[in-house]
């Protein structure tokens, strides 16, 4: 992997640069490398610190090497990370502190927000799924009638999608599936024989199981080799930071590319606390930051604001930035802004295990980290119609095992014959998760805190207000169902149907909140990820979107960023901006 | 925790993060390169214009010298965080008339984690009333400071303190509210700070 330390270097609060990026995680990386690949001068605000990967990357850390086995000291997390649920010991340095970092919720309507704040963001442990949308989901509504459709289709961001991934690097397989595009992928990782089984069951069922589309290399192409991004390897560990950079992060791949071209400044430790407007035009004007380590209160300029601090935090930047031109916040003028807040719902789903393959040698299980996709299978058409739900899910899921064996934990017994009982079926769980579509409601929203919470840096807070429809509900009955049947049909035994869906968040794709759309009144920017009412300032990253969909965001953040780029590109050459 | 607002006034601490100990809620406080531990230990709770108000003791240890103290100081609700953990079982001696039946159907929908009667209180987030610095022994602007109380809690005490909290927070402001349990719930509450 390249670093991007030429890139840290003194940012000038006299200077105004073409374009301040705020934020580092997907869709800030992506923007930084589209502009400066562009000749525009950019200066990329970082709350977090930097990284160095050689130093904070654990990929080769082995449990066994702490003593607490990569589970941590006892009630740190209870006590530092509570809502960082997907932090583990040798990962809990990519996450935010809740203690400093607080919001708040609704009384009996939790949410959790899972938070990086760092060099890359969440780039750095995501999961790396990587789907496209299809006009299944730009064009949700025109199906069912409920809420609206995107302002754009599948045809006007295939392009952009063949960019995002040719240039992350995608593994897959061609599906053919109208409703699950396909890409030009890298080689998929082949399916363990758990999986092999799985497949032939949910087949019998009229279901397809597809091979994940993950953002790692699998073979390396000459753009990835020039950025020193290696092969995977598959070990599995790429929740604590792949130091060989086969993972698409925002460290591996675009940051460094934005610091080749020498036109990149990135500022970690930046808080960035409202973005500043022109009083005579009300146009955005920069940003005003709080240094995260020595307090300083520092602006800069710029003539392009992107905002890219992930979907919630962009939206409470534009909340936080009223002036006497935008009481509201920041391009609020529709009241929309903060609205239409979705995040997938999981919990729901089966597991158990595969007697046929207790106490086999493993083959290529240990380690294995793409699973299965069961994609969409309800209200495609007319034959999958349902009645008691519109939208759909999916299922992801698998028979493998990463590292630690889960099934150690219910397995009785000690000695000997516990850890041959444990080797016995450590080959053999299997397990479906649901993935699955919420509806955008008005009534799902974020607001400025109003009782006056603030962070560490006095910064206001959100407040969320989120819950389930019954919608929701009735999906998540029958995705409980149809996992099990899948399960019983390959052959399972102790099959846990779980029917408890996952509290909003804890699936970690917050959408929503600046939703685009065609009509200024009913939407926050326009179809290119620019605010109706102030042309130089865009959001590319999740609070854009119309509707969650059920595939995983990040792949169509990064197609919508470039796609602003391109356009916004264009504004300036052009002088709109 | 704080900011400074010019070079020569005392940097202001927005908010302090409290773990409970026993009915206390204890933190640190980072001022230049010293630590300082930090103690709220209520020694009662009402209930004012309709939100939770504790009253009780500050101290602050400075980490050389004797504690300093200060008597009567107020932490008002500002708001809350949902928990989306299990919340623990009801105090054992409790009146059942403060337990929140759990609804006898229901339903043959999924629910969501942590909500309805699942739910509880992570964070309680106060406003403490305006402190003096100098007199606490910190070279800090105190006259605004918000205490993160995380209820994590690792005793039975720390549980059933978690509990009444929670209760009283949705009795009060929930969707549901209910005045007499409330006020049930708040005597429980006073009762384990005596
Ligand atoms: C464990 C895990 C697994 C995931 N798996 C998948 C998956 O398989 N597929 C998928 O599509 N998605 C997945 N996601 C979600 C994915 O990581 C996000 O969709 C993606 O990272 C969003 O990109 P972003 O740029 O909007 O935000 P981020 O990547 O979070 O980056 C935002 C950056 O902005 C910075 N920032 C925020 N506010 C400010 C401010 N005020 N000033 C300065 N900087 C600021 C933050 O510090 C952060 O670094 C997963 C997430 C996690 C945590
Ligand atoms: S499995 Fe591959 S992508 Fe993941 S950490 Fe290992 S080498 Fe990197």
């Amino acid at each position: 992997m390249q670093n991007i330390q030429s890139a840290i270097r003194p940012a000038s609060a006299r200077k105004r640069y073409d374009a301040i990026i705020i934020g580092s995680g997907a869709s800030g990386g992506m923007a930084a490398r589209e502009l400066t690949g562009r000749g525009f001068e950019v200066l990329v605000l970082e709350a977090g610190p930097m990284i160095d990967p050689v130093r904070d990357f654990n990929m080769n850390k082995f449990a066994y090497e702490s003593m607490y086995r990569g589970f941590g000291k006892p009630g740190w997390k209870q006590t530092e990370q509570w809502m960082q649920d997907t932090a583990g010991e040798f990962s809990s340095h990519f996450y935010v502190k809740d203690t400093e970092n607080p919001y708040t919720t609704a009384p009996g309507k939790p949410f959790l927000w899972v938070r990086a704040r760092i060099v890359g963001g969440k780039t750095l442990h995501w999961g790396r799924l990587s789907w496209r949308f299809s006009d299944l989901d730009f064009k949700a509504a025109s199906h069912d009638g409920f809420d609206v459709d995107w302002p754009i289709d599948y045809k006007e961001m295939a392009p952009y999608y063949d960019k995002a991934e040719n240039w992350i690097g995608v593994s897959g397989n061609r599906d053919g599936l109208w409703w699950q595009p396909d890409g030009d992928f890298l080689p998929a990782m082949p399916f363990t024989c758990g999986e092999q089984l799985l497949k032939s069951a949910t087949e019998r069922l009229g279901w397809k199981l597809i091979q994940p589309r993950v953002a790692m290399l699998t073979a390396v192409r000459d753009h990835h080799r020039k950025l020193g991004r290696a092969q995977c390897h598959y070990c599995g560990s790429c929740g604590n930071g792949c130091t060989v950079g086969a993972m698409f992060n925002s460290l591996s791949a675009t940051l460094p590319a934005a610091a080749a071209t020498g036109k990149m400044t990135l500022r970690p430790n930046s808080v960035v606390r409202h973005i500043t407007v022109n009083p005579d035009n009300g146009q955005a004007k920069g940003v005003a930051v709080v240094d995260r380590l020595t307090r300083e209160e520092i602006e800069f300029t710029g003539r392009v604001i992107i905002v890219a601090g992930s979907t919630l935090e962009s939206t409470r930047l534009l909340l936080n930035s009223t002036s006497r031109q935008h009481p509201r916040g920041l391009g609020n003028s529709s009241g929309v802004l903060g609205h239409y807040l979705v995040d997938h719902f999981g919990g729901t789903g089966a597991s158990g295990f595969l007697p046929m393959l207790a106490g086999r040698e493993t083959i290529n299980e240990d380690g294995k980290s793409s699973g299965i996709f069961v994609p969409r299978f309800r209200n495609l058409d007319a034959k999958t119609k349902q009645d008691r739900f519109i939208r759909g899910y999916g299922f992801e899921g698998g028979s493998s095992i990463p590292g630690f064996p889960g099934v150690a934990r219910s397995t009785p017994g000690f000695g000997s014959d516990f850890k041959k009982n444990v080797r016995r079926w450590y080959v053999a769980p299997v397990a479906l998760t649901t993935r699955a579509n919420m509806l955008s409601r008005f009534e799902n929203y974020v607001e400025i805190d109003p009782d006056g919470v603030v962070d560490a840096w006095g910064i206001p807070v959100l407040k969320v207000h989120i819950q389930h429809s019954d919608n929701e509900r009735e999906m998540a009955r029958d995705a409980a169902e149809c996992s099990t049947e899948i399960l019983r049909r390959a052959g399972a035994e102790n099959i846990t149907t779980l029917r408890q869906m996952t509290a909003p968040g804890r699936i970690i794709h917050e959408l929503g909140t600046a939703r685009m759309g065609n009509d200024p009144k009913l939407s926050v920017l326009n179809r290119f990820n620019q605010s109706h009412d102030v042309r130089n300032l865009f959001v590319t990253d999740g609070a854009a979107f119309v509707g969650a969909a059920n595939q995983n965001p990040t792949l169509t953040i990064l197609a919508l960023t470039i796609r602003a780029c391109e356009y916004l590109t264009d504004q300036v050459k052009r002088g709109e901006i | 925790m704080f900011t400074r607002n010019s070079s020569t006034a005392a940097p202001m601490l927005h908010s302090i993060h409290a773990l409970p100990e026993g009915s206390e809620f204890v933190g640190t406080i980072e001022a230049g390169r010293s630590k300082f531990g930090f103690s709220f230990k209520p020694a009662s709770a009402s209930i004012e214009n309709g939100k939770l108000t504790l009253r009780g003791r500050v101290k602050v240890t400075p980490p050389k010298g004797s504690p300093r103290t200060t008597d009567g100081v107020t932490a008002t609700l500002l708001s809350t965080q949902g928990s989306t953990a299990q919340p623990p079982a009801p105090p054992a001696s409790l009146p059942a008339a403060l337990i929140p039946t759990p609804p006898a159907n229901p339903g043959v929908l999924p629910i969501t984690e942590a909500t309805g009667y699942l739910a509880s209180i992570a964070v309680i987030y106060f406003r403490l009333s305006p402190l003096s610095g100098t007199q606490l022994g910190l070279p800090l602007d105190l006259g605004a400071v918000q205490l993160n109380a995380r209820l994590y809690s690792d005793s039975t005490l720390e549980r059933e303190l978690l509990w009444l909290y929670s209760a009283l927070l949705m009795a009060t402001l929930g969707p549901l509210p209910d005045a007499a349990r409330a006020q049930g719930l708040l005597a429980e509450l006073n009762r384990r700070y005596a």
